[in-house]
C-alpha cells in the first residue's frame, strides 16, 4: 500500500507579515517576553478567553474530510490515515458486488468535521468506524450522530494493520450490508 | 561617583525572599549589559524556579523556557540569530536536575551562549526539596535529617567540574554573591562569560553560590554563613577552567 504524493510550489522561505513579537534585541521598541506564566490576578484568565476566541476560529475555518457516499448507500465507514487507505478498497469492493457502501474520512482529527458527519446521517442505515487502536476516533463519531444509528467499531492494536479480508468478513458476520 | 539604578534594570518592587540572591544577580547581569552596551542585542532565557520572573526585571528581550531547557532554546536562538548576546539563567534544579542532558549537550557542542547558574542546593520555588546539588548534611524539605550520601541519598552534584571537563567549554568560574569583594569577583566573571560570547569563544558558564535562607529555613545572616561554611567548602569557589 503506497500513498501518492503531490508537490506544491515552495512558498516564500519567511513569512512577510512582520512579527513583532520575536526576540531580535529590543532595539527601538520596548522589552519582548515571550512567555506563558501569568500570575497576576485574571491575566490568565483573559489569555485563555484570548486561546478560546483562537480555537473557535480554528474550528469554523479548518475542518477538513473527505467523503464518498454513492447513492443508495446502507453502511458507512469512518475511517482516517492508513485506515482510509484501507476503506477505500472495502468499499470499492464491496460497491462491485452491488453492496453500496460509503466513506467518510476526517483529514483533521481536530476540528473534528463533527457537522459534516452529522449531515451524513440520513443518508445511510449503519456505520462502521475502523482504526489501528481499540477505539479513540470513535467518541467523536458518536458525539457526531448521538444513538440515532447504530455505530460499529473494528481496531487493532499493537501496530498490527487490519486486513481487508478480516473487515469485509467482519461486516459479513455482522449484516451491515 | 553617582550610584544608581542600571538602564537594564526596572525600577520595580522585588519579589524575591529577603536575603535571596537572585537580586544580586540580576543587577550585576544588568550592569555588565550596560557597560557592553548590549542591552538592544542581548536575548535572555528564564528558567523554572524563582527566576522565572527575571524578565519583570531586566528590561531587554526575554523568553521563557521548558523545565531545565533553557540551553536549549538559547542554541536555537542563537543559532538563528549568531549576532545576537544570548544568555542562559538558570537555578541548579534547572540546570543541574531535570535539564542536566540539555546541559551537558549544549556546553559539549561548544554553543557560543552565556550561562549564569545559580545555585542554592535545594529546589527553592518548591519548598526547599533535596536537589542533585544539596550538600552533605544539609537539611531539606525531604531530608529533614540532612542529606546522607553514604544511605543512597546521593552526592553533591559537580556540575561545574563536569562541565569543565569538555571540550567545547572555554570557560567555567564558581562564584557566590555572600561577601562584597566576592561580589566584584562574579561581576568580573559574568563580563568575562559575556565577552566570551561576544568574541565567539565558545561556552561559558559562571556558578553562583547562592542563599535561600527561606528554603533553608535560616535567616539571612545564617543563610550567608551557610553559604561560606558548608557550600563553598563543597563546591570550591574559583576559575575551573579558562581557555580563552
Amino acid at each position: 500500500m503506497a500513498e501518492g504524493i503531490v508537490f506544491k510550489k515552495p512558498q516564500d522561505k519567511y513569512p512577510k507579515k512582520k512579527k513583532t513579537w520575536a526576540l531580535t534585541g529590543a532595539k527601538g521598541r520596548p522589552q519582548n517576553i515571550i512567555r506563558s506564566l501569568y500570575l497576576g490576578e485574571g491575566v490568565l484568565e483573559q489569555h485563555n478567553l484570548k486561546l478560546q476566541k483562537k480555537y473557535r476560529l480554528i474550528e469554523q475555518k479548518e475542518v477538513r474530510f473527505k467523503q464518498y457516499i454513492p447513492s443508495e448507500a446502507q453502511l458507512l465507514i469512518v475511517a482516517y490515515g492508513s485506515m482510509h487507505r484501507l476503506a477505500k478498497d472495502i468499499v470499492a469492493e464491496l460497491n462491485k458486488v452491488k453492496k453500496k457502501a460509503g466513506l467518510f474520512c476526517p483529514l483533521t482529527l481536530w476540528p473534528f468535521p463533527y457537522r459534516a458527519l452529522e449531515k451524513v446521517k440520513t443518508r445511510v442505515k449503519k456505520v462502521l468506524v475502523i482504526e489501528m487502536s481499540y477505539g479513540q476516533m470513535i467518541e467523536d463519531v458518536r458525539l457526531s450522530l448521538g444513538k440515532d444509528i447504530p455505530i460499529y467499531f473494528f481496531g487493532r492494536a499493537g501496530g498490527e494493520v487490519p486486513q481487508k479480508d478480516e473487515i469485509i468478513n467482519y461486516i459479513t458476520k455482522k449484516r451491515l450490508l | 561617583m553617582k550610584f544608581s539604578r542600571p538602564k537594564s534594570l526596572r525600577n520595580r518592587p522585588t519579589h524575591y525572599c529577603a536575603g535571596c540572591g537572585h537580586g544580586i544577580v540580576h543587577r550585576i547581569v544588568a550592569e555588565i549589559v550596560d557597560e557592553l552596551g548590549i542591552r538592544e542585542r542581548i536575548v535572555a532565557i528564564a528558567p523554572v524556579g524563582c527566576a522565572v520572573l527575571a524578565y519583570d526585571y531586566w528590561d531587554f528581550d526575554c523568553s521563557e523556557a521548558a523545565h531545565g531547557r533553557a540551553l536549549a532554546v538559547a542554541t536555537g536562538i542563537k543559532r538563528a540569530r549568531p549576532d545576537l548576546v544570548v544568555l542562559s539563567y538558570q537555578g541548579d534544579g534547572d540546570l543541574a536536575a531535570i535539564g542536566t542532558a540539555e546541559t551537558i549537550h549544549a556546553a559539549n557542542r561548544g554553543e557560543n551562549l552565556t550561562c549564569i547558574f545559580i545555585n542554592n542546593a535545594c529546589y527553592g520555588m518548591t519548598g526547599a526539596q533535596m536537589a542533585p546539588t544539596t550538600v552533605r548534611g544539609q537539611k531539606t524539605a525531604t531530608t529533614p535529617w540532612g542529606r546522607r550520601p553514604e544511605e543512597g541519598e546521593g552526592y553533591p552534584l559537580i556540575i561545574s567540574e563536569l562541565l569543565a571537563k569538555l571540550k567545547g567549554v572555554c570557560y567555567v568560574e564558581r562564584t557566590t554573591t555572600m561577601k562584597p569583594k566576592e561580589v566584584i569577583k562574579l561581576k568580573r566573571a559574568v563580563k568575562k562569560a559575556f565577552l566570551n560570547q561576544i568574541n565567539k569563544k565558545g561556552f561559558s558558564l559562571v556558578e553562583v553560590l547562592s542563599p535561600c535562607p527561606t528554603g533553608w529555613g535560616m535567616n539571612a545572616v545564617s543563610a550567608v554563613k551557610f553559604v561560606e561554611d558548608k557550600l563553598s567548602k563543597e563546591f570550591p569557589l574559583g576559575i575551573i577552567k579558562d581557555e580563552t
